[in-house]
């Protein structure tokens, strides 16, 4: 679903740099690269960051829509 | 004499050689700070609302995982611990909260995002995700954390990598390389490991007298 917290071999945390590789990877850096420059060095942790699909941002896409629709029922209603 | 030399250190890493000494001892130092040395995570969590897409034991797996810092001179194992309650008292548990409600948009609710009630042991990231919101999804939940040691589960480990590599074999040189997780100094696991492993030794020399 989320990125998992820590690494699934070695345990050390990687979850909070994932934001910020996402986010250079997307505006066009190479992800081995950004991996080095973030400090990661082993590579179970950075199959971690590497291989992770955020599968929870596909179900919340249902829940913002029924948030919409509840908002223009409720606009009916009044 | 045992002779110790450090080649590097951080907050995060350590590296010492250790000169004639047997390679038990130091792989004792190297297993103890692995899963003897005790930090603070996250153990009990009372959900008192969730309306978000993961299930309340998905939350409280999350959040024991999250490394907390901490003060061993402050904080006992409840095991140890003089109040002997299942309940713990302010020298063994720590409360903190959760508190998160979306508004119209979707959000992050992060690990700063916990509120603790002793100003010391709080995450080491505040950037952690925890989980995400739709709108008017909100979360609401209280956490107690403790003190435990990392054979009881891998969330108390105060190390993740712990190694040990032979530099010299015959004069009994070995590296030691410790890195930490966040909850504790590199050096202070290795002063409790070296700390623990005496006090073993000390009560096996003890319960061996009374055998013989």
């Amino acid at each position: 679903m989320l990125i998992p917290i820590r690494c699934f071999t070695c345990g050390s945390l990687i979850a909070d740099r994932y934001e910020e590789f996402t986010k250079r990877v997307k505006e066009g850096e190479e992800p081995g690269k950004v991996l080095d420059s973030m400090g990661i060095k082993r590579y179970c942790c950075r199959r971690m960051l590497l291989s992770n699909v955020d599968i929870i941002d596909r179900v919340l896409s249902y829940y913002e829509v029924l948030a919409e629709r509840r908002a223009e029922y409720d606009l009916e209603q009044y | 004499m045992v002779k110790l030399q450090i080649i590097e250190q951080d907050e995060k890493e350590i590296k010492v050689i250790f000169k004639d000494i047997h390679r038990s001892y130091v792989n004792a130092i190297r297993r103890f700070a692995i899963c003897e040395v005790p930090t603070i995570a996250i153990d009990e969590v009372v959900v008192l609302e969730n309306s978000s897409v993961m299930y309340d034991e998905l939350i409280a797996h999350r959040l024991g995982l999250i490394p907390l810092k901490t003060d061993l001179t402050r904080y006992s194992l409840p095991e140890e611990c003089d109040c002997k309650s299942a309940l713990g008292c302010t020298k063994c548990r720590v409360l903190l909260v959760l508190d998160v409600e979306a508004g119209n948009r979707t959000r992050v609710v992060y690990s700063g995002d916990l509120r603790s009630e002793d100003d010391f042991v709080k995450p080491t990231s505040d950037s952690i995700p925890i989980v995400k919101l739709a709108p008017k999804q909100a979360i609401k939940l209280e956490a107690y954390a403790r003190l435990g040691k990392g054979k009881e589960h891998a969330k108390w480990q105060p190390a993740t990598v712990s190694v040990l590599t032979p530099v010299s074999e015959e004069e009994d040189t070995y590296m030691l390389y410790i890195e930490s997780l966040g909850s504790l100094p590199s050096s202070e696991i290795l002063s409790k490991a070296t700390e623990i492993l005496y006090k073993k030794l000390l009560e096996f020399a003890e319960k061996s007298k009374s055998v013989m």
